[in-house]
């Protein structure tokens, strides 16, 4: 009896580890971007490299409604099954909109686990200071903490405007 | 050594069916998902970059009459920046200038409807009108020289920017009218270009979409002692193309606020109460 289930665990575990090798990554991707399209945001000039167990961009401009927006000099996928990890290193933000946003954001980290299977963590660093946040799936929300840096206090204060502060830490909260 | 075969094949045939099965799956979801992803191509714009030309001086097209050639002589010689008198009995109605400071009026007595139109060279109670300006114009009597300035309701095509002051406005030296051309220092747009919150603190605009697509941008609020009411811009205006590029998106407008410390001139179209009017500067 144990040893068919975990013979039928083993080929539970092959057929996953199997479809994650083959699955088409690329195509995924590009429908991906089809969506964001809809939504008025394109991924544009990227290279794209698609690993076994990773999938990884670079040097992408993102575009949004027409308006060349950001460029991102990397973003890495890792499927390692339990813990799914993408990290996007380096957006630089274009300089006409550096009136509006800060002008870097060094590192964006966003992680899924399948223990934890309805959150996504998110942390990331940059010229705003540090966030961390969460995506609940299940509530569709997404609450993000920012511990403003003194160019953000300064020259940004329009964007603090938006969020709540409770003891120093700017509070934003959006339903999707 | 003995391999038994049932065994091997008990546990790698069902790894191997596994595979098949999984590189079905994804042959199938390959050939569902789009094989291709979303580059963007820039738009080029077909839009004529705006470049003040005057035609006329450039062709020399302007009617050559033999006592215009002889006003023109003089016309030249004169100091660009003088004092004059101004005129308070006449009422300046209309002006159709052209280049070289010519042109025809209209003008009527303070005290009468009646109207007379004047070419350059022609008196009207005993002031000769020498120089035809696009807001004002110059008569000359006794070798003294007056001003006649439109009214600001009357004239209803372009719009008084700044007026010669006595006193120095603190925008005097940076929007300067120098006869037609209404200058306007770098400086100051930059000042502006690079602080995006004082724009919209004196400033407030929202697109206007026609068919569901961006068809200008309105001012809905602004602050008239700021520089866009010195520039002539009014609450309500809509505003529909600078420099030929019409105003159809976002990106439209970041187009032109890209561009800015490229340009020497800004062309700015707007409808204003229905009627469509032009603003110039140039930019120094």
């Amino acid at each position: 009896m144990i040893k068919n289930f975990f013979r039928y665990l083993f080929y539970a575990i092959f057929l996953f580890v199997v479809t994650f090798v083959m699955i088409p990554k690329t195509s995924f991707y590009f429908m991906g971007e089809q969506k964001l399209f809809k939504k008025g945001v394109i991924i544009s000039n990227e290279k794209i490299n698609e690993g076994l167990f990773s999938f990884d961009i670079s040097d992408g401009d993102i575009i949004y409604n027409d308006l060349r927006f950001a460029n991102v000099s990397s973003a890495k996928l890792k499927l390692h099954f339990i813990n799914n990890r993408l990290n996007i290193e380096n957006i630089n933000i274009a300089k006409e909109f550096q009136s509006f946003v800060p002008g870097k954001i060094k590192s964006i980290q966003i992680d899924h686990t399948i223990l934890d299977p309805a959150f996504i963590n998110i942390s990331s660093t940059g010229d705003m200071g540090d966030i961390d946040g969460r995506v609940d799936l299940i509530k569709r929300t997404i609450k993000l903490s920012l511990t403003a840096s003194k160019l953000m206090k300064s020259k940004y204060k329009m964007i603090l405007k938006q969020m709540k502060n409770k003891d120093g830490i700017y509070k934003y909260e959006y339903r999707f | 050594m003995n391999i038994d075969f049932n065994k091997f094949l008990k546990f790698f045939i069902p790894l191997f069916i596994i595979s098949v099965f999984a590189y079905i799956v994804n042959i199938v979801l390959f050939f569902l998902l789009p094989k291709n992803g979303v580059d963007y191509i820039e738009k080029t714009t077909h839009a004529i970059p705006y470049i003040k030309v005057d035609i006329t001086k450039a062709y020399d097209l302007y009617p050559k009459k033999p006592v215009q050639k002889k006003l023109e002589t003089k016309v030249v010689s004169k100091p660009v920046k003088q004092e004059y008198q101004l005129l308070s009995n006449i009422i300046l109605k209309a002006i159709y200038a052209t280049a070289n400071q010519r042109g025809w009026i209209i003008v009527a007595e303070r005290n009468s409807k009646k109207t007379h139109i004047l070419e350059i060279g022609e008196k009207f109670k005993e002031y000769k009108l020498i120089k035809v300006y696009e807001n004002y114009v110059i008569f000359k009597m006794n070798s003294k020289e007056y001003k006649l300035s439109m009214k600001k309701e009357e004239n209803n095509v372009k719009y008084e920017v700044l007026k010669k002051e006595t006193k120095k406005s603190p925008w005097s030296e940076k929007i300067v009218v120098d006869g037609d051309n209404v200058k306007v220092s770098r400086k100051l747009m930059n000042e502006y270009v690079s602080n995006l919150d004082k724009v919209w603190k004196n400033i407030a605009i929202k697109e206007i979409k026609e068919n569901g697509r961006i068809n200008g941008f309105k001012v809905l609020r602004m602050n008239k002692n700021s520089v866009f009411g010195k520039l002539g811009l009014q609450k309500d205006d809509i505003l529909k193309s600078i420099n030929n590029i019409k105003l159809k998106s976002y990106n439209d407008a970041f187009k032109i606020y890209n561009k800015i410390n490229k340009i020497d001139f800004l062309n700015i179209k707007i409808l204003r109460n229905g009627n469509e009017m032009e603003l110039n500067y140039e930019l120094d």
